[in-house]
């Protein structure tokens, strides 16, 4: 070890007791430059002779303005306590480093001592504790998934028992009907009556083909449930209301208005679509003039989109307006060609909204006003015109 | 050491028991110790990142943090210096994932203007649904996000690459 630069000798006395009080574990000299010009004590592994002091001993890496400003303090001593170096072959002990600047050798000095305000079973009780709350932490975690899981149990259940009612009362009728259907045939070709035959056969394709496509929806609807794997994607709204519109038939004289902001969001933007399409088709269709006209408007909020789809039709009674939501419950006003409508539009849409989070509700009262208005809170994360996310 | 040399000073952030010191070891000596010991107080490994990035030599020190530290973090002393976080979290505990993007946001706040990463650690277990969910808000922050196994060493290697990449980009 090369001798240090005299210091004086107050400073020699201080160290040292410090030192032998707190656990020396070696001395590093720095010159003005921050140089490492010394070193002495257990720790000459982990620190490099005539390097800068950050690439010299690591743990003082970027501390450099720190130790410098001490000169104009020389009173004062820069701290960093805890640390350990770390390399492939060996371990420092956990360590805390003290600088001073020696204002009469204008050197600095960092004196390194182990961390001792922990023994060997004090740490090992500290890593114990922690394991605990690590595993405690775990453990709430589980506790969570769990409720998750029977909560979601829960509703398969409640959904199964909706399946059920729905296969053996709405399902029931209908193929009581064809049951109906083929013994008046049946009656009408023993009477060689082939006339009305043919028209009741006519009457059971249709109710066929009906049935058909209840079933062929009551499977889709089955189908929806936080299990898919639909992404999110950048999703223009307006275009996407656009797209809809466009797509769905509608009397001539029916019109639809487009107003509001309707912002660039990241989103399921296939289940928007069967929400929006269904609420907008089920307006149209239920409508009871062909010179209706129905309102969409939205609003960027904060967690998405709002939404609101209103109409000037007969309105839809307070008693309904659980029912809408069931499958194949229509009202007494039925759409104008039946052949497109199976009484699952909505519960699509409901099933849908539950499914993404996103709340759905109704506002209609016939007996004041015509009129109804469904208004949809949509999640997405709103982005600005260049795709980037829109920070609130 | 060679003269063009660019060190560079990387926190490890995240809650206790996600793998920051695994990540740290895996990446600083291509192994992983599957014998679980909380760091209290900082470890500091060095990395020397390969292949060069820009054909440039690149050293990253990484200081793995105490993860009982949480958002207090940024007042320790010896987070002022640092020039790039890691973040990360256990994909198996959805909390964790929360709490990164937490201190994400803090750090953005905190330490304006310098690289950080989300990672989203064991990928080599199986994802918490809830975990999936928030992916998609992981997504939309537009932060770099990276997914790794420090048990298999799955991208680790690569984040801190990309790290080193986009560090050089952010300072020319």
């Amino acid at each position: 070890m090369t001798k240090p630069a005299a210091h004086d000798s107050h400073t020699l006395v201080e160290a040292s007791s410090f030192l032998i009080d707190r656990g020396f574990c070696g001395l590093v000299w720095l010159d003005e430059d921050l140089t490492v010009r010394e070193r002495a004590g257990s720790l000459v592994d982990f620190v490099s002779l005539d390097q800068p002091v950050g690439l010299a001993f690591l743990p003082l890496f970027g501390c450099e303005d720190d130790i410098r400003a001490l000169r104009a303090n020389p009173r004062h001593r820069f701290e960093l306590a805890n640390v350990k170096i770390v390399d492939a072959k060996q371990e420092s002990p956990r360590l805390s480093l003290y600088v001073h600047w020696l204002d009469t050798s204008r050197r600095f000095l960092i004196i390194v001592v182990r961390t001792t305000h922990q023994s060997g079973i004090e740490a090992e009780l500290e890593n114990q504790s922690r394991r605990r709350a690590l595993a405690e932490a775990k453990s709430i975690e589980q506790a969570k998934a769990l409720e998750h899981a029977n909560t979601e149990l829960t509703r398969v259940n409640r959904e199964l028992d909706e399946f059920a009612n729905i296969i053996s009362h709405d399902l029931k009728s209908p193929m009581r009907g064809l049951r109906y259907l083929a013994e008046d045939i049946e009656q009408a070709l023993d009477r060689a009556d082939t006339a009305t035959a043919h028209a009741l056969l006519a009457d059971l394709k249709q109710q066929a083909r009906r049935m058909s496509r209840m079933l062929t929806d009551l499977l889709t609807y089955a189908r929806i449930g936080p299990n898919g794997e639909e992404s999110s994607s950048d999703t223009d709204t307006q275009a996407l209301v656009e797209t809809i519109i466009a797509s769905l038939p509608r009397p001539r004289g029916f019109t639809i208005e487009i107003t509001g902001q309707w912002p660039l969001m990241r989103t399921v933007s296939a289940a928007l679509d069967v929400v929006l399409r269904n609420l907008i088709d089920n307006a149209i269709k239920h409508h009871d003039r062909t010179d209706g006209r129905l309102t969409l408007s939205a609003r960027p909020i904060k967690s998405g989109v709002e939404v609101s789809i209103g109409d000037d039709g007969p309105g839809i009674d307070s008693k309904y307006h659980e029912a809408i939501f069931q499958p194949f419950r229509k009202l007494e006003l039925k759409p104008a060609s039946d052949e497109r409508s199976s009484g699952i539009g909505l519960s699509f849409v409901r099933k849908t909204v539950e499914t993404n989070g996103a709340t759905l509700t109704l506002e209609s009262a016939p007996r004041e006003r015509r009129g109804t208005t469904f208004r949809l809170q949509w999640p997405g994360e709103l982005l600005v015109q260049d795709g980037t996310a829109n920070k609130p | 050491m060679s003269a063009n040399l660019i060190t560079k000073k990387v926190l490890m952030l995240g809650e206790i028991g996600v793998g920051k010191t695994s990540i740290s070891r895996r990446l600083s000596f291509g192994h992983f110790g599957d014998n679980y010991k909380a760091t209290i107080g900082v470890d500091i490994y060095s990395y020397d990142v390969k292949p060069d990035p820009e054909g440039i030599p690149f050293k990253f020190l990484v200081w793995d943090t105490d993860g009982s530290h949480g958002e207090s973090i940024f007042r320790q002393y010896f987070a002022r210096q640092a020039q790039a976080a890691m973040i990360v979290a256990d994909i198996t505990r959805p909390s964790t994932v929360e709490s990164m993007l937490k201190l994400g946001r803090l750090y953005e706040d905190v330490m304006p203007g310098r690289y950080y990463a989300y990672i989203l650690n064991k990928v080599d277990l199986e994802e918490d649904p809830a975990v999936s969910e928030i992916r998609q808000r992981l997504i939309a922050t537009k932060i770099p996000v990276f997914q790794t196994s420090a048990l298999s060493g799955e991208n680790v290697a690569e984040a801190f690459h990309d790290a080193a990449v986009e560090i050089m980009k952010l300072e020319r």
